[in-house]
């Protein structure tokens, strides 16, 4: 066997479609670099004469007696051995789609990947979905080998148009590979010598290639993530266990623990045996920890240094790979884990559904089929703890299952609009609680009031006229013998509203308010108005959403900030030029204006009853 | 981090996941390296404590070393031990020479499937490692076993990103193997750097010793001048000898492991 250093096996992971001949090239490697026990090659033989088969170099992996037989990888295969100074684990993974769940397994623990494609067969459906989920589990270095040449006859002009065809799919994936190797597994060429019977081709071996791959960088500092793992209470000591994903722990930080956001410092990292306590960690190590406060901790909760909080809500957006035999469809519920951390979440939304074998966007797709990609957003009954898998990997990637079993990966996106609404600790929120259906059907109800139900929403900054105009709706629809009422801003906080203020936290949890509650009264049949800043177009989406597009109308009201500030009833502009407390959306604090509302109007060019009577028109359509 | 602390450190995660997640949980010890390694990481995981109770099954063919050293290490670590012996099989006369594939089934499977029963543990701590032969290469950190503790090996749950599969149905438990990713010779270099006190069946005398330890009568010894933890190393580091080389099971048949670990062999 080869020297075994004292570093770290450089691991790579060898993928591609079935039948290309993955087996067959890590055990011609295993062979040719003198990495076999005594005896194996003697087995092989064995196997294979019993079976009346040629010598198979795969079966020097394929150890299951189902796969000798069928000749084919079921599940993956970890095979060691050294060259050139570097320990390799070379990890294979099956080609076969049905073990599409057994090649993540082994592709998650790859530094690498060889990415392999038959030179007669050309790319096929794994050679792309393999290549997909590569980079989806974070595996950023390839190295692509065509294989079987000598079925094309050691040929450049085939080789070229294969390397041009995979490299052109591997850069909408953003890889580029660090080589593109032509060879042949089973006559040894070009694996680790230069084949005599491709002299056109100068490019580096295989092995040559896999040489050439640089080590996986450590992380740079990086934001300190500590997830709980269990709480160890064996004597006197109440030990918090977990391991560093991210960033560096030291003894004597003031730590921060999510959701709860209560705050604390370390007072000692345990070790045994005694005298081997260390006064940091760095990601990768399992802690033990005390806290000098007896906070109350659980699995799944985050310990965080206090300057880099991570995201805390009930909202994600993911791209997120399927491997559950029924689609991830809107509404179903799974239970969603990220680190230690477990949630029931239940799919809010797929913004778009992908195939993993052509990148391609299905159009018209509602749910994700198996084996497929696509965007999601995830609703948690408990709020999450998270990043965005850009900024920490680690907590930036999540599990979900369905029952008992693993049925998807998902990598949490940077969704500003998302996650721009704070968790604030002291709400209550709800936990396990399924929506109630009403006895009464929509049909009924329209049916007795003379009109369908709908959301009026009229957003725009202080002062612009939403209140004014939703007065005059009101007594408009009233006197049409529409059943109607108003939710303004404005009283909202006098009751419901009365914890929150002008932060731009506070105005997006106000509009979340209004919205539950204009669909409360949606659902009661009646017309809603809602008269209220929602600076954000998340809040407002986050309506449009819950109620239905169907029934709901956005109407953006809009006027130049000098006639905005005249008629501002509450001296809030003038404040605010005295005042930086004092948040003003348009102002000093964001507003958004929408892409795309129903209606907009400018309230310094257009009177209030023309304005009135165009919504009126606009929404009797819908209603009627 | 060097390579052996990564790789103490990821055991160490899975011994806690598995404290963790399962309710309740034994571990096997078979006095061996890799297990008594194992039992020295689930210290360093709880701290000096042993948080669950090891299970070792005696066949009665053990070579009578082990035992002394079970009885002295248990005593002297505060070990809770459950030996579990597959009494019936016994009395009725099973030994090697009925095939070693149905005496290990006997003694091994269904003694460790009875003790399974007994306590009805829902998680069995096993300190195997895919370098071994190939179909533990093929296992799963936590490996489902189904209510007859059968293994379904083509039917394997997916981990990755840290993710194992710890909930299970009634009835059904999971091997956790914390160690699946080190090698012989890692386990080795990590006993060096602990000082973790071996077996001295490793050790040769007469120029042979054990390089897997099992049954005396299926278990042979190999040629060898290594009589320290370092020499043993050295010899790894060139031997072209397979590890379970002198373990007369795995000869019986092609695929002998994979035959005994569907039905629940370790």
């Amino acid at each position: 066997m080869a020297a075994p250093e004292l570093d770290a096996p450089f691991a790579f992971v060898v993928v591609g479609h079935v039948d290309h001949g993955k087996s067959t090239l890590v055990g011609r490697l295993l062979a040719d670099t003198d990495a076999l026990p005594d005896g194996a090659l003697d087995r092989v033989r064995r196997i294979c004469a019993e079976q009346h088969k040629a010598f198979e170099y795969a079966f020097l992996l394929d150890a299951l007696e189902e796969e000798q037989i069928q000749g084919v990888t079921i599940d993956v295969t970890r095979v060691r051995f050294g060259w050139g100074g570097r320990r390799y684990v070379i990890i294979d993974a099956p080609g076969h789609r049905e073990f599409l769940r057994n090649m993540i397994t082994g592709a998650a623990h790859a530094a690498a990947a060889i990415l392999l494609v038959d030179a007669q067969e050309g790319v096929q459906e794994q050679s792309r979905r393999h290549a997909y989920l590569v980079s989806f589990l974070g595996v950023r270095s390839v190295v692509v080998v065509v294989n079987k040449m000598d079925l094309v006859g050691y040929s450049a002009t085939a080789f070229a148009r294969l390397q041009d065809e995979y490299r052109h799919f591997l850069a909408t994936l953003g890889l580029t590979p660090t080589a593109v190797v032509p060879a042949s597994a089973r006559e040894g060429d070009n694996l680790l010598a230069r084949s005599s019977r491709m002299a056109w081709y100068t490019g580096p071996t295989v092995l040559e290639a896999l040489a050439a791959v640089p080590a996986p960088a450590a992380p740079a500092a990086a934001a300190l993530r500590l997830p709980v793992q269990t709480v160890l209470k064996f004597d006197e000591r109440r030990i918090v266990a977990g391991r560093v994903e991210s960033g560096t722990l030291t003894v004597g930080d003031a730590i921060t623990v999510w959701p709860s956001g209560h705050t604390a410092h370390v007072k000692s990292i345990e070790a045994w045996p005694e005298g081997t306590a260390p006064d940091h960690a760095e990601a990768g190590r399992s802690v033990g920890i005390t806290l000098d406060d007896q906070l109350f901790l659980q699995r799944g909760d985050v310990i965080t240094h206090p300057v880099s909080p991570p995201r805390v809500s009930t909202v994600v957006s993911a791209n997120v790979f399927w491997l559950g035999r029924e689609p991830l469809a809107p509404g179903q519920h799974y239970r969603l884990r990220t680190t230690t951390l477990e949630r029931d979440v239940s799919v809010f939304a797929i913004n778009r559904v992908m195939s993993a074998a052509t990148m391609e966007v299905l159009e018209g797709e509602g749910s994700i089929p198996r084996n497929d990609v696509g965007e999601v957003i995830l609703r948690a009954s408990r709020p999450l703890v998270f990043d965005p898998a850009a900024a920490v990997p680690a907590t930036g990637r999540f599990v979900l299952l369905d029952g008992y079993d693993l049925v998807g990966g998902g990598i949490v996106l940077e969704d500003e609009e998302l996650y721009r609404r704070p968790y604030a600790p002291e709400f209550p929120r709800s936990e396990q609680i399924a929506s109630v259906e009403t006895v009464i059907t929509a049909d009924e109800r329209a049916l007795a009031y003379g009109h369908r139900s709908h959301v009026l929403w009229l957003t725009g900054v202080p002062g612009v006229g939403k209140s004014t105009l939703a007065r005059y709706l009101e007594r408009r629809f009233f006197s049409r013998g529409v059943k109607t009422v108003v939710l303004d801003g404005e009283a909202l906080r006098l009751g419901l509203s009365s914890d929150l203020k002008f932060t731009s936290a506070d105005r997006a949890e106000q509009a979340r308010r209004a919205a539950e509650v204009a669909h409360l009264f949606q659902r009661a049949g009646l017309v809603v108005i809602v008269a209220l800043v929602s600076p954000f177009r998340a809040d407002r989406e986050y309506a449009r959403r819950i109620i239905g597009a169907e029934a709901f109308t956005l109407v953006y009201l809009h006027a130049p900030l000098e006639v905005v500030r005249e008629r501002e009833r509450h001296g809030l502009y003038a404040t605010a030029g005295r005042d930086d407390a004092v948040k003003i959306p348009g102002v000093n604090a964001p507003y958004e204006p929408p892409d795309d509302p129903t209606l907009a109007f400018d309230t310094s060019t257009s009177a209030l009853a023309p304005i009135g009577e165009a919504v009126i028109a606009a929404v009797e359509r819908q209603i009627r | 981090m060097d390579h052996l602390t990564t790789l103490e450190q990821e055991s160490i995660y899975i011994l806690r996941e598995a404290y963790g997640k399962i309710p309740r949980l034994a571990m096997l010890w078979s006095m061996g390296k890799d297990s008594t390694a194992l039992l020295w990481l689930t210290r360093k995981a709880f701290l000096g404590t042993v948080p669950y109770p090891l299970i070792h099954i005696d066949t009665s063919y053990k070579i009578p070393a082990m035992i002394a050293y079970r009885d002295r290490v248990a005593r002297e670590w505060g070990l809770e031990l459950i030996v579990g012996q597959n009494t019936e099989a016994l009395a009725a006369g099973m030994n090697h020479t009925r095939g070693r594939l149905v005496c290990c089934g006997a003694l091994k499977t269904e003694a460790l499937r009875q003790v399974v029963e007994q306590h009805r543990f829902d998680g069995i701590i096993v300190g195997i490692r895919h370098d071994e032969e190939g179909s533990r290469g093929k296992e799963r950190v936590f490996s489902p076993r189904s209510r007859r503790a059968e293994w379904e090996v083509a039917e394997q749950p997916p981990e990755f990103w840290n993710q194992y599969r710890t909930d299970f149905a009634p009835g059904e438990h999971v091997r956790v193997h914390p160690i699946l990713h080190w090698t012989e010779l890692d386990v080795w270099r990590y006993i060096e750097r602990e000082r973790i006190p071996m077996i001295d069946l490793y050790f040769a005398r007469d120029g042979r010793r054990y390089r897997s330890l099992g049954c005396e009568p299926c278990t042979a010894s190999c040629e060898s001048t290594a009589t320290s933890v370092a020499e043993i190393i050295e010899e790894l580091r060139t031997t072209r000898v397979a590890e379970r080389a002198g373990r007369a099971q795995d000869q019986e048949d092609s695929h002998a492991m994979q035959k005994l670990r569907v039905k629940g062999y370790m």
